[in-house]
């Protein structure tokens, strides 16, 4: 009875048939998985605070490519406070910084946040300074 | 007799401008260092680059057209960094006059593990613009040496390309900025931006190694699967001399999506044909795709 044509045939059929379902996986296109989603960094207040070598100034910090504080200070020191998200990787702020005169001066950008360390970053320019910071 | 010592005067001037006129020949083994050395040089050189644009230096193997560019020439450049494993073999080509100049190994290494290999030298130095400000200057100096006459020549050339280096420096730290740094995550297809990455604050995942001759185990890619995955890696990179065959498999096992060809081991068509165009090209490409 196994030696009939007929099943040997069915037998042949039904192994091609199995085999084709790991070749399908395979060769076969999948639907593509969707990205997965991580959570962005949640934003904290930051206190920001410039010192500059000469008064009065003009300054804007921003973030992103974007401004998130800027003003004229006619005194060497002034301060705000702004919602930022800080990743534990640390964040770039730009600071543009404008003094009347051509003689070099300084700029301090002063970042404190949560239960950190204050930290500190300096630019100096003659007229005018500006430069991306990056604050760990 | 007073005539004849002034037109003697002025024939050996004449003769010695056009002997010091002839320009430099420079040879070299990369893209980046062709164009270096052509804005340094400027019309005092004539500079022959043997690895082409869009060719992958790792696999480039000289042929007999190459010997005979090396044999008159007064300047070779090569990358370094043991990128260019044939050069041992060239040197008997090289005239004994000329003066042969590994840039990259004269900027600091970063040193990497290669499965199977050990630890080995990061050749791709030209990623990171302060680099190539480096070797901008090596390269004048190497040129001061093989042709002093023309030293006023190459500071003022070289001070003009430096500019303009320092200005796209300055670009490529703003063009970053506008990306948080947790997302400045990098998956490409061969491990050729840690200096990039080191400079500007990314994170890399390669799916083949440093050189593009080993190709990536089934293991290596599972394991970037799981990484793209677990991180949320938004995008990976293709580069330009390389198949896109695993990468694509890659976006579609994790979700994430193909974000451009980047121009991975020198110049190439396109925007990638100056330096300026590819370092422009590849920051906006991942700046954007990861945003």
């Amino acid at each position: 009875m196994l030696g009939s044509p007929l099943v040997r045939a069915a037998v042949a059929l039904a192994v091609l048939l199995l085999l084709l379902v790991p070749l399908r996986s395979f060769t076969g296109t999948r639907p593509p998985v969707a990205a997965t989603v991580v959570a962005a960094t949640p934003e904290t207040t930051a206190h920001l605070e410039i010192v500059s070598t000469k008064s009065p100034f003009t300054f804007s910090v921003g973030y992103l490519g974007k401004p998130i504080w800027h003003g004229t200070s006619d005194g060497p020191t002034t301060a705000s406070d702004v919602k930022l998200p800080i990743p534990k990787e640390g964040i770039d702020l730009s600071l543009d910084v404008g003094w009347t005169g051509p003689e070099t001066s300084a700029a301090k950008l002063v970042l404190s946040h949560d239960d950190n360390e204050p930290t500190e970053r300096t630019v100096w320019g003659s007229g005018q300074a500006s430069d991306i910071l990056t604050f760990p | 007799m007073k005539t004849i010592s002034i037109l003697l005067t002025v024939a050996v001037m004449t003769l010695g401008r056009s002997f010091a006129a002839e320009p430099v020949k420079v040879v070299s083994f990369s893209t980046i260092l062709s164009e270096i050395a052509t804005q340094v040089g400027g019309d005092a050189v004539t500079v022959v680059g043997l690895v082409k644009p869009d060719v992958d230096p790792h696999e480039y193997e000289p042929k007999p057209d190459d010997l005979k560019q090396l044999g008159d020439a007064r300047l070779v450049l090569a990358s370094g960094k043991n990128i260019e494993h044939y050069l041992p073999k060239l040197q008997a080509g090289v005239s004994a006059s000329a003066v042969i100049v590994k840039v990259g190994d004269q900027i600091p290494s970063l040193k990497m593990t290669e499965e199977n290999v050990g630890v080995i030298e990061d050749p791709h130095w030209w990623h990171s613009v302060a680099n190539v400000e480096k070797a901008t200057k090596v390269i004048r100096d190497a040129l001061i040496q093989v042709d002093p006459e023309a030293k006023a020549t190459f500071e003022k050339n070289a001070g003009a390309y430096l500019a303009k280096l320092a200005a796209l420096d300055t670009w490529v730290k703003k063009k970053v900025a506008e990306l948080p740094r947790d997302r400045r995550e990098l998956v490409t297809s061969h491990d050729a931006f840690q200096y990039f990455a080191k400079q500007y604050g990314f994170r890399i995942y390669a799916i083949e190694g440093v050189s593009t001759e080993q190709e990536a185990s089934a293991k290596q890619v599972d394991d970037l699967i799981a990484v793209i995955k677990k991180e949320g890696v938004k995008a990976i990179f293709l580069e330009n001399t390389l198949n896109p065959k695993v990468s694509t498999e890659i976006t579609r096992e994790t979700g994430a999506k193909i974000g451009g060809t980047l121009y991975a081991d020198g110049l190439g068509a396109g925007e990638g044909s100056t330096y300026e165009g590819m370092v422009k090209h590849n920051v906006s490409t991942i700046v954007e795709a990861l945003k």
